[in-house]
Formats: structure tokens, C-alpha cells, sequence
């Protein structure tokens, strides 16, 4: 029997499949439990060089908090299949940078309670933030996102694209200084710099 | 046949025999059949009046269109290298290119063919070419369409509506 498909092993069939830009490739998910096996497996989502890192829409809280949010693209991809996995009760995202999202996972306890960390939506890769476990850090946070494909040596396999990040903690601030405590992705610690305010508000 | 070492006289090409799945021999060119990196790797442990590759996995219309495409891109790249040498401005790339596109226009059982042959034969580039031809077919294309197109059995919705 010719042209069938189903005589392609998996390895071929992945080497096509890794071509076809992202929207197509998406909605290719339907055409059987194969394909769609294969696109959504995360070790093939890693190798998409296509892959957006900047998917834009809108992350929104449901107004009981503990319903989660829904994520809203604002073009016509879906990707409700990769973002619903995270976004479930109890969660709320805090800020987003570059494609991740840093979210608070509400703990099941009398007092709320948060775990944190950082998640890569498309690749459902999370990474914890440790340090905090109150809900410090629900407001005056910033996420910053940087790719560091380019820092590093390039040939350290390049297909596993690991985001370096920074949380950027606005801590407390009075008259003569803000305190700000930064989580580096890198060193997976937390470093708290003492600014002065004036130094702040020449650049604000 | 004895190897002559005599340069003033141009030694004869030497060939090599492809036998297709269904038994055709096909006489080719040694760079030629070099292009298949299987074929390579082999090469140079096989004897010189040995040279003969049964291509089990190969139709002969299938490596008809194989040879074509390695007797191609071996006389490419000599005019190319040729064209660089003599640094004559040349757009051997731009036309190979424009080959390669007509040479893979062919409907999907073809197709598939070249894909699963420069697979089995390691042709690189014609594998990267043959790639992106069935990449650029998905591309456009709804899944209904997609699986018409490949024959592919749609077992992935379940419709509770359905009365079988």
C-alpha cells in the first residue's frame, strides 16, 4: 500500500511536523490520536523553533478567586490545551514576562498560604520559587524573562531552551530608600538591594 | 579491467550497480551513488568489482527519480565550484533551487516514495527537501483536508451523537 501515511515511523513523521509553523501546526492536532500525541508530547514542544515566546491575550481572574483564570488569546491559536493545565483552582498569576507567567498557587490551609514559580505555559515546564511562602509576594512584583541561549555556549543542547528569569520584589520602601529583593533563576536564590529612593526617582 | 595511472590518459568513470526492489540494475556514476550516505559508509570495505547495492526498499520508478535528482546536484556542484573558480558571476544556486522545487512537485504517493527512499538511502538534502514538501502540503491545510490528502483514518472524535 502506498501513500499512507501510517507507514512514516514517528522519527520522520516528527521531522515534518517540526516544520510546519506554529498556527497550522496546532490545529493539525485533530487530524488523529497520533499527531496529536506527538505535537502536544513536551519533548517535541521544546524543539519548536517557532514557538512563540510572546503569545499575546489575556490572563483573566475569575471573580471568586478560587475559580482560577482562564486564559484569552487574542489571536486565534488555542491554547487553551497547553495554559488550562495551569491555571487551575487556586492559582493566580501574578505578573508575565516574555511568555512565562509567575503564578501563586494558594495552599489548601486556614491561613492562605502561596507556592510560587514560573511556568513556561507552552512547554509546561515549571520551576519553583522558594523563599516565600506567604502572599508577599502578590503585589509589587515584576517578572523578568530573558532567554540566555545566547550567553551560554551554544552547542549545550540547544534545543532544550531554558528561559533564565528574574523576580523583581518591590519589598517595602519609606523615606530614604527602597528595599528590593531579586530572584535570579540562576543562582535560585534571593538578593536584597537597599536603594536609595533618590537614586528611584531619577529614573522613574 | 586494469586501473590505469597514466594522467594524460582520462581513466574511465567508474560506476556502481543499484538493483531496485523489483530487480532492475541501474548503472550509475560512483559520485553519483556516493551521495547516499549508506552507500558511503559502506564503500570503501566493499572490492572494487563488487560495487553493487540491492536497494530492498527501492521501486525502480522511485530511484529512476533518485539518480535523476544525485546525477543533478553532482553536475551542479562541479559548475558551481567551476563557476566560483573562474569567479564568473553565476546563478547555479538560484537554478538548482528552482529544480529541486519542480523535481519534488509530484502528487503524494510519489512523493512519499522520495521521502521514504532518501530516508532508507540517507540523501540528505533530498530528505530536507522532500521534508519540507510534505511540511508545506500540512501547511493550508484543515484536518479534514490533511487526512484526505495522506490517507490518514480520523480516530480522534468521538461523537456521542454518532448512532454507531
Amino acid at each position: 500500500m502506498m501513500g499512507n501515511m501510517e507507514l512514516l515511523w514517528d522519527e520522520l513523521l516528527l521531522e515534518i511536523l517540526i516544520k510546519v509553523p506554529i498556527k497550522p501546526l496546532y490545529r493539525s492536532k485533530c487530524v488523529c490520536k497520533r499527531w496529536k500525541l506527538l505535537i502536544t508530547n513536551p519533548s517535541f514542544v521544546k524543539r519548536l523553533d517557532s514557538l512563540p515566546l510572546h503569545f499575546t491575550g489575556y490572563i483573566y481572574h475569575h471573580r471568586r478567586q478560587d475559580d482560577g483564570a482562564s486564559f484569552i488569546a487574542s489571536n486565534d491559536i488555542d491554547y487553551n490545551d497547553c495554559i488550562g493545565n495551569f491555571l487551575q483552582r487556586f492559582t493566580l498569576v501574578l505578573a508575565s514576562h516574555n511568555g512565562l507567567l509567575l503564578c501563586g498557587e494558594q495552599q489548601e490551609t486556614v491561613h492562605p498560604r502561596y507556592r510560587y514559580f514560573v511556568c513556561n505555559p507552552l512547554t509546561k515546564q515549571c520551576v519553583g520559587i522558594l523563599g516565600y511562602d506567604t502572599d508577599y509576594l502578590a503585589k509589587n512584583t515584576i517578572l523578568y524573562c530573558y532567554d540566555n541561549i545566547n550567553n551560554n555556549n551554544n552547542n549545550a543542547e540547544s534545543h532544550s531552551r531554558q528561559a533564565e528569569f528574574k523576580v523583581v520584589y518591590f519589598k517595602s520602601y519609606n523615606h530614604s530608600s527602597i528595599d528590593i529583593d531579586t530572584y535570579s533563576s540562576e543562582t535560585e536564590e534571593w538578593r536584597l538591594t537597599i536603594t536609595p529612593r533618590v537614586f528611584i526617582l531619577l529614573f522613574s | 579491467m586494469k586501473d590505469s595511472f597514466n594522467p594524460s590518459i582520462e581513466p574511465p568513470k567508474k560506476t556502481v550497480t543499484l538493483v531496485s526492489s523489483d530487480g532492475y540494475d541501474f548503472e550509475v556514476e560512483e559520485e553519483v551513488a556516493l551521495e547516499s550516505q549508506v552507500i558511503k559508509d559502506g564503500f570503501e570495505d566493499k572490492a572494487v568489482d563488487d560495487r553493487e547495492y540491492l536497494l530492498f526498499n527501492v521501486h525502480s520508478d522511485t530511484l529512476e527519480l533518485i539518480i535523476k535528482y544525485c546525477e543533478k546536484h553532482v553536475s551542479s556542484r562541479k559548475s558551481i565550484s567551476a563557476a566560483a573558480a573562474s569567479s564568473s558571476s553565476s546563478n547555479g544556486e538560484e537554478a538548482l533551487k528552482e529544480w529541486d522545487e519542480h523535481f519534488i512537485s509530484v502528487d503524494t504517493n510519489t512523493l512519499y516514495d522520495i521521502l521514504m527512499a532518501a530516508d532508507y538511502l540517507n540523501i540528505k538534502s533530498l530528505l530536507d527537501l522532500a521534508i519540507q514538501k510534505v511540511a508545506d502540503t500540512i501547511h493550508g491545510r484543515s484536518p479534514e483536508q490533511i487526512r484526505k490528502k495522506f490517507n490518514i483514518e480520523n480516530d480522534s472524535i468521538i461523537d456521542p451523537w454518532a448512532s454507531e
